[in-house]
């Protein structure tokens, strides 16, 4: 699927479900914690990844008949999400990997110490496109074909991404310092 | 299919992508290379320890699922605006102007030329003294009357401002429109009516007034139902505003 710059939306056929309301509540809102999960990745702030999630759900809803059914919705979300954040990106000038110096502000760095802490640390060491690449494999679980139409690159680059980042967690997990 | 195949399709492998033949030969080369097996093994063993790890504490969403509710259930009058681009803003303002804010102006800007243009003609009329085709007597007025309007044969009372009488009459020219320049007097001071019967599907213009339609006069103009037309007088002299509107009633 191409996306044009300036488009937010996959250029799906249109379909305009029976019930658009009742669909979308159906099949788009059930993927909110997802987006929130990402929005949290890609912005800097609580505060700001929920304005992200709500500005997405919102055009989503309003363009919803671009959906068509059928298809993943979960990636034609996320593909939105990822547009508005690039355009806010571009309208503040604010570049992402001013939020890797400081990974503990967002919220995925809980205050309290759990079972998964020591994997959290190690995987907020990977540098952003590792971290971007198994958050959307392993977390999220889309496909590799999916990965690369969301991130608009080849999926050899993503597999071999994919590879790369599992090797890094491996060895930030036995010791290694920022990968 | 070899060790460096397996080592290259492994994602495609661990996400379940892998189909048909190739998923046959990945099974078959994973029983029997146990270096690649326990590859496999390593990486989902990664895979499902991350994937715990990070969804140790689900994000709350309720906040948003409201907000998004609110929104998606709120008039469309009352949603938040979106970020419009401004170039978008900007045609939508031109064409906005166009299609209602021009002719508006433009039908303000004809209604002002042709006041200006009573004013003037009004000037040489009276002032200037340039015509002299005139109607006085009562018989050539009420034929000019019959002529010009000959479903108002009763029009000259109405249209004569309290106090005053008629002086003469002629056919006049505005801006290449024929109107019926009735001259009244009271005293020194004359009053212009202008009129003109509404032509079929013609353009009415609304009640206005010109204070300064130059040399001292100023000018009202008025539409009824069936007449349209405008006051001229000197500048705080004739009541043209008042004059205007009871011809619009009468009318």
């Amino acid at each position: 699927m191409e996306l044009g710059e300036d488009s937010f939306f996959p250029a799906h056929e249109l379909a305009m479900p029976e019930d658009p309301a009742s669909e979308f509540e159906y099949v788009a809102l059930p993927h909110a914690a997802s987006l929130l999960r990402y929005a949290l990745r890609l912005a800097s702030e609580k505060g700001r990844a929920e304005d992200l999630v709500q500005e997405t759900l919102f055009s989503a809803w309003r363009n919803f008949r671009q959906f068509k059914p059928g298809t993943n919705c979960k990636a034609w979300l996320f593909r939105i999400l990822k547009n508005l954040h690039y355009r806010q990106m571009r309208r503040s000038s604010q570049r992402r990997e001013v939020h890797l110096e400081e990974p503990e502000a967002g919220p995925a760095a809980p205050e309290k110490v759990s079972a998964g802490q020591e994997m959290k640390e190690a995987f907020a060491r990977l540098t952003s496109e590792h971290q971007e690449v198994l958050h959307l494999a392993v977390i999220e679980g889309f496909e590799v074909r999916e990965i690369a139409d969301l991130l608009q690159v080849p999926q050899g680059t993503v597999m071999s991404r994919l590879s790369r980042a599992r090797a890094s967690l491996r060895a930030a997990l036995t010791g290694g310092g920022n990968l | 299919m070899n060790c460096a195949r397996v080592h290259d399709v492994l994602p495609l492998y661990l996400s379940g992508e892998l189909r048909g033949e190739e998923m046959a030969d990945m099974r078959l080369h994973l029983q029997e290379c146990e270096h690649c097996a326990m590859a496999a093994k390593a990486d989902r063993e990664l895979d499902n320890a991350l994937r715990t790890a990070m969804l140790e504490e689900t994000a709350d969403v309720s906040a948003v699922l409201d907000r998004v509710h609110q929104r998606i259930a709120a008039p469309w009058w009352k949603r938040r605006p979106q970020i419009i681009p401004l170039r978008v803003a900007a045609v939508a303002v031109i064409l906005v102007f166009a299609l209602i804010g021009l002719p508006r102006v433009y039908v303000h800007q004809a209604q002002r030329n042709m006041a200006s243009a009573a004013a003037s003609d009004h000037y040489e009329d009276l002032v200037l003294l340039r015509h002299s085709d005139w109607e006085h007597k009562p018989e050539e007025v009420a034929r000019f009357i019959q002529a010009q309007f000959p479903q108002r044969q009763n029009l000259l009372p109405s249209i004569t401002p309290a106090g005053a009488s008629l002086e003469k009459v002629r056919l006049c020219k505005l801006r290449g429109t024929s109107y019926a320049h009735f001259v009244f007097r009271t005293g020194t001071v004359e009053t212009s009516v202008y009129l003109l019967a509404n032509p079929e599907n013609g353009v009415s213009y609304p009640a206005g007034h010109l204070p300064d339609g130059g040399h001292g006069l100023e000018v009202a103009g008025f539409s009824s139902a069936g007449m349209t037309g405008m006051v001229v007088g000197q500048h705080g002299f004739v009541p043209t505003v008042e004059i205007a509107h009871r011809l619009s009633q009468t009318l």
